[in-house]
């Protein structure tokens, strides 16, 4: 057996990787940063790739090995490995995608599961007190109500479309919580967005703005969302961050409603929102759809906000965003968001 | 010492141990034991990581222990090298070592 | 400590707990734990205390410990003197030495520590592996730059990398190194040791290497696993016929002493001292092999 550590994939690793992938009906996907793959060698011309298993950020995912070599202590030795440069990072805590057939194997390499979707996919930490700690710190902003609402946003900025769902919403319901993704994947950071969306809300009573943590819509709940992957979204990712907020999330709050805007633009929420109804559904947490709001014949999109304010075109933002939002962009502080949306459009996305 | 991070130290090899150390939010010391020998050295292990601790005056802390059969002298040095790095101190004070 | 026997010095990762716990089963006449190349700059520091409480909590059963250290240029070099010191291996070994600086530098730090914790002053020795064409240059420059030196080695992956070539079957790239290696520490009185053989399904390439090693007289060498102990020591052994003349040897003088009688000679050849060294050395050798048992300051097979 080759075992072999790939930290900056070139073609011919990747498609190693899916070889094996493959045979086990997995994807690859785009965001892995490192790999592990090891190789048969007992054919001295042609090792092949027999077993594998990667990570992003500190979610393991991708997890596969050869039907011929199943049973054989590979996973356990690819995981081993995984975990090994994943400790050495020093990160809080280490996440895994398997397949629940898997569970007593990670549970010996000191993971707990956390939730599983169907019988495909389980998801586990590696902190023993991950999920329930960030409960606790849920539970303390717990108020009383007959309808408590949740709103999960990312805003990527804040948006007249955004503040529009919050008023909305919190017509419905005693007290609202808006879980903000915390990903800093996108063009605007964490820190930016929540601000921008505590001031276009700071007028609106029994509104709580609480971070999502690793728990809402990350990339560890919820790992192709941010992915421009050619590929249909998987219904078990988001079956699991549904399920994940149903089982724990929703408790913790309180939460008898969630809320979601109707999705006209993106195939990716419009199906999780789908996922999120079943599952939701079946804990008895209501999920209403908001229409989103229009302007000039047509809901207000983010991404059109992040092109015209990057291209400068700042007049044509004041009717889509609140007062706050247009003084933020104004700003000399969101230039480093201006340079990150520049550097991911492409020539013809600029000139439109 | 006080626990600002996430410290790891040891493996999950034979005789060894993955030493996990988190901030435990004021909420003291609180220990998550897995054993390949939990009933015959569970407590033992329990012990000379309470001990450890104390001698390292860390009074609030969330240890997690994988362990694979790892003799008292390894859980120590596992244990003391993940404090340090969840402490974020990287000199160690050799004079006060047992 | 400087005479000890050393003819095999078993390499251990220092990150690695099984391996540190079982290596004195081998008995290997020392072990070798290893803070250097076999830890990951990552790992520094839970190696170093990893080994530090293995020294102090296990009994090694007469197998000497050898710590070999990072080098004093490096971010940690220093910590390690200062933990090893405390744990109190037999000897302290330096990597890549290039100069009797190197050797002084480490000895000074060595004895601040060894004050700083009540320790005898000396009590922890020194080794010194040159893997470098300027350390073998100043091989004895460096073998004679501390009394706290026990014996320098050759590490020939570095040194041969250096002089931009590969190792090869017969080690004719070595030649030099070695001669000069083992030379100097003649020169200085101390001992000298050979580097590692790693192939390790080749028995046969390795015999051979012993034995080349020790014919140029080498008191010693490095190894990578316990199957290669048998093999060196083997090679170590005196034959019976050695020893058999060497028991001569030292009948003879014992009785010339005894007589009071100067020049003496055995199987028609005049024994001066040399000849009694190298016979006093053959029975040692032979008692540390276990072919022969010394009771009441004789040697009896």
């Amino acid at each position: 057996m080759i075992e072999r550590w790939v930290s900056n994939h070139t073609e011919e690793t990747i498609r190693d990787c899916t070889s094996v992938l493959e045979l086990q009906g997995l994807l690859w996907e785009s965001d892995i940063e490192y790999s592990v793959i090891i190789y048969d060698d007992d054919e001295r011309q042609h090792s092949r790739p027999v077993a594998t298993g990667s990570f992003s950020s500190n979610v393991i995912k991708c997890l596969a090995v050869h039907p011929s070599h199943e049973g054989t202590g590979l996973a356990q030795r690819v995981v081993t490995l995984l975990i090994e440069e994943l400790s050495e990072k020093q990160v809080d805590n280490i996440f895994v995608f398997t397949k629940p057939s898997n569970i007593p194997a990670f549970q010996l390499l000191g993971f707990h599961e956390i939730v599983t979707a169907d019988t495909h996919v389980t998801l586990m930490e590696q902190d023993p007190c991950g999920i329930s700690r960030f409960c606790d710190q849920l539970h303390a902003h717990r108020v009383s109500g007959e309808h408590i609402g949740a709103l999960v946003m990312n805003c990527n900025p804040f948006t007249l479309g955004h503040r529009y769902l919050i008023e909305q919403a919190s017509r419905e319901c005693s007290h609202l919580f808006i879980l903000v993704v915390s990903e800093d994947r996108s063009e605007f950071s964490t820190d930016e967005r929540l601000a921008l969306i505590r001031a276009g809300v700071s007028d609106i009573e029994s509104v709580t703005v609480l971070t999502g943590g690793d728990y809402v819509i990350s990339r560890a709940t919820f790992p192709t969302y941010f992915l421009k992957d050619d590929k249909l979204v998987r219904t078990s990712y988001a079956r699991i961050d549904a399920r994940l907020f149903a089982r724990y999330l929703a408790p913790a709050l309180g939460v008898t409603t969630r809320f979601v805007g109707d999705e006209p633009f993106c195939p990716v929420t419009r199906d999780y929102n789908r996922q999120l109804q079943e599952v939701l559904g079946e804990s008895g947490i209501e999920v209403k759809v908001i229409r989103r709001l229009e302007h000039d014949g047509q809901a207000i999109s983010a991404s059109k906000v992040r092109s015209l304010f990057a291209q400068g075109r700042l007049g044509e933002i004041t009717g889509l965003v609140p007062e706050s939002t247009y003084q933020f962009l104004s700003s000399p502080a969101a230039d480093r968001a201006k340079h990150k949306i520049l550097a991911k459009m492409t020539v013809k996305e600029q000139s439109v | 010492m006080k626990i600002i991070k996430t410290g790891s130290a040891g493996t999950l090899e034979s005789s060894d141990v993955l030493i996990t150390v988190r901030s435990n939010n004021g909420r003291g010391v609180q220990i998550t034991l897995s054993s390949t020998v939990e009933k015959q050295f569970g407590k033992q292990i329990r012990l000379v990581v309470l001990e450890t601790l104390k001698q390292l005056d860390v009074t609030e802390a969330a240890v997690d222990i994988q362990d694979k059969g790892a003799l008292d002298c390894a859980i120590q040095a596992r244990l003391i090298a993940a404090v340090h790095r969840a402490a974020g101190i990287e000199k160690i004070n050799w004079e006060e070592m047992r | 400590m400087k005479d000890r026997l050393r003819r095999t010095m078993l390499y251990v990762p220092g990150n690695n707990t099984g391996i540190i716990r079982d290596a004195a089963i081998y008995r290997s006449d020392s072990i070798m734990i290893d803070l250097e190349d076999s830890v990951s700059y990552r790992q520094k520091d839970a190696a170093r205390l990893l080994v530090y409480t293995s020294l102090r909590t296990f009994d090694f059963e007469g197998v000497e410990t050898v710590v070999r250290i990072n080098g004093l240029d490096t971010p940690y070099g220093r910590e390690d003197i200062k933990a090893m010191v405390r744990a109190r291996p037999d000897i302290i070994r330096l990597p890549k030495t290039d100069s009797a600086h190197d050797v002084q530098e480490a000895s000074r730090l060595i004895l601040q520590e060894e004050k700083k914790n009540g320790l005898p002053e000396g009590s922890i020795g020194l080794m010194a592996a040159i893997e470098s064409p300027l350390g073998v240059i100043n091989a004895y420059e460096i073998a004679c730059a501390s009394e706290r030196l026990v014996g320098i080695a050759i590490g020939a992956e570095d040194y041969v990398t250096a002089m931009k070539t590969s190792r090869s079957a017969d080690g004719v790239e070595l030649l030099y190194a070695r001669s000069a290696v083992v030379t100097a520490a003649r020169a200085a009185g101390i001992q000298a040791y050979d580097t590692v053989y790693s192939d390790l399904n080749n028995e046969e390439g390795f015999r051979q290497e012993v034995e080349l090693i020790k014919q140029l007289g080498f008191d010693g060498k490095s190894i990578i696993s316990p199957r290669q102990i048998k093999v060196v020591h083997d090679v170590f052994t005196p034959s019976a016929k050695e020893i058999e003349h060497a028991q001569k040897v030292v009948e003879a003088i014992d009785e010339a002493n005894a007589k009071g009688s100067g020049v003496i000679a055995v199987d028609g050849k005049m024994i001066d001292k040399p000849i009694v060294e190298r016979a006093k050395r053959t029975l040692e050798m032979a008692s540390a092999s276990g072919v022969l048992s010394r009771k009441e300051g004789r040697y009896h097979a």
